[in-house]
This record gives C-alpha cells, structure tokens and sequence, in this order.
C-alpha cells in the first residue's frame, strides 16, 4: 500500500504549530470530499468567553506532497485558505479574518513552508494583530472592532492565549518563529523520508 | 526522568526515562510497558523483532533530541545518553528553560531495507 505522504506532511506541520503554541493537541484529516486538509488545534481558548473549544485551518490537500523522494509544497493564496473555530463554517475570531473564515495576508500568498505554518501560528495566537496591520492594512472583520479598538481587543486576548497556552517565547518574534519552524520542519521530513 | 518521545509525524507520549540508559534500551523499555504506544515509533513489526533484540537500522532509523533552538541532535543508539555529552549538555539546558525533553523517534527495520534496495 502506498504511504500517504500528504497527509503525513499536514501532521508534521500541525504538530510543529501545535508545539510553539505550547503544545495544543491536535490532528490532521481530510476533508470529506478528500479535496482539503483540516488541521484541527483541540482546547483552543476561544474569543470572548472563559470556554475553550476547536480551531481549524483548512487548505488543499495539494499543498504538501512528495515527488521523486523530495518533500514539495504548493504556495497557498489567502483564497484557498479558511481559518474556523468551534466548528466548520464559523470563522476564527481575529480582526484580519472575514466572515466566511478566509485570512487577509499580507502579500496575498504564503510561498514557503516555515512562512506558511508561522502564520498559521501568528494567525492563532493573534500576534500578527499589530498597529500597522489593523491602521494600514485594515480589518477584515470587526469581530474585536476596528482600528485601535481591534488592536486593544486583539491585545488582551494574545495576552490570555500566552498565558493559558504557555506559547513559546519566540513566537513574539517573527523572524526567530520562521527560523525555528524550518530547522523543526527540516529535521522532522529527513527523518520521515529517511524511514519511507 | 520526564521525557517526550514524538513520531516523525508529531504524536506526542509522556515517559518517565531512565538518562542511563541507551535509546536501545529505553525503547525496548517502552514497549514492554505500554505497547500500543510504544507501536507507533516502529515502522512494522519486523522492526518491533529486531529491536526486542537490540538490532535496527541505524542508517533509516532516528532518536533525536529537539534543541531550544529548534535544531535536533542525533544519539548514538547503543550509548547511555548520560554518556553524550552533546545530549547531555541541550537536556540541562532544555530543563533550565522549564521545558520537558523531547525525543523524535523512528524505528526502522533491517529487513524492510534490503527488500526496499532488492525492489
């Protein structure tokens, strides 16, 4: 039979964005059409109420495979990205996400892999809630409000999400979290590939 | 002592280790106490065999240390990690930053490797 690298690749991501949020559980499935991945992160600490519930990212299932024994991975645009919580078709509350779930993102895309899975970590925890990206880039929902109301809401709820979590420190730092996910990433597919 | 020991694809286990002994050792440990758990480290059964008999392939195989950093050390599969001192030194680290050890573990078998090269 042959092994489902797609799959097998969504886990490791999810596992190494699961590890800087300070080690939600989590788990990685297809859709049930097949046709995405959906990254669930369990005893997520939900927006505007003391209850902890599911938050979801779904994206195509083309987005990691492998081809000739190397690991490959399609650049997603926001489009084809969703972020949920508590179930799907909800939209994850965060002012840089609209109400049908999809993110904003600065640049319109993610092309590599540590980029991708810092944001999907950036996008949870809310650190990429910043003063620029609520008055320059503006918010996509006003779940939390708009412009410096969004931040200040955004702020107290990455501040509950820190503590309640235990995240990593270094995810406050944007270019240390990229740095750390591809040494994870990379030592994490050379063992897989080293064991197919 | 507590430890993680991770799959490649990021499934998480609690144990309490013993830093004298060998990644061998602690893992034919492992699988005599909590089998089921310890099944998802191997990449068959053939390879639950070999490593009961303190066999593996070494080259397919892993028992990696994450670091702070993100970065991973390999350990030497016959050797008390006691004995490693680059293990040695990141686990007294890990523990001075208040975090728990964590293991990547595969486990490949020898025969799986000459019917992949015979293939």
């Amino acid at each position: 039979m042959t092994r489902d690298y797609s799959l097998d690749l969504a886990r490791i991501a999810a596992g190494i964005a699961a590890q800087c949020l300070g080690g939600l559980p989590f788990q990685a499935a297809y859709s049930p059409d097949g046709n995405q991945v959906i990254m669930t992160f369990h005893n997520y600490p939900l927006y505007g109420s003391d209850k902890k519930g599911d938050a979801c990212v779904v994206f195509p299932r083309s987005t990691f495979y492998v081809r000739r024994g190397n690991v490959k991975f399609t650049p997603l645009q926001q489009a084809q990205c969703r972020f949920y919580q508590q179930s799907t078709g909800q939209a994850l509350a965060h002012p840089h996400i609209f109400s049908d779930g999809h993110p904003c993102w600065h640049g319109g895309s993610r092309e590599r892999v540590a980029d991708f899975i810092a944001n999907i970590v950036e996008t949870l925890s809310l650190q990429n809630v910043t003063e620029d990206s609520v008055l320059v880039g503006l918010c996509a929902s006003g779940v939390m409000g708009v412009g410096m109301r969004a931040l200040e809401n955004a702020r107290a709820q990455q501040k509950k999400l820190m503590e309640e979590l235990g995240c990593l420190p270094l995810i406050t730092d944007h270019r240390k979290l990229e740095r750390y996910i591809d040494k994870r990433w990379c030592s994490k597919i050379t063992i897989l590939m080293k064991a197919a | 002592m507590k430890a993680i020991i991770e799959t490649a694809t990021g499934a998480a286990i609690n144990r309490d280790i013993d830093t004298a002994d060998s990644p061998m050792v602690i893992l034919q440990k492992f699988y005599k106490e909590d089998a089921a758990a310890a099944s998802q480290i191997f990449s068959n059964k053939e390879a639950i065999d070999q490593l009961m008999d303190g066999t593996i392939d070494e080259a397919k195989s892993a028992f990696e240390l994450l670091t702070v950093d993100g970065d991973s050390i390999h350990a030497d599969w016959k050797t008390p990690l006691c004995s490693q001192p680059s293990v040695k030194e990141e686990m007294a680290r890990i523990e001075a930053e208040g975090q728990v050890p964590t293991f990547v573990v595969s486990v490949t078998s020898l025969v799986a490797a000459v019917k992949e090269v015979c293939s």
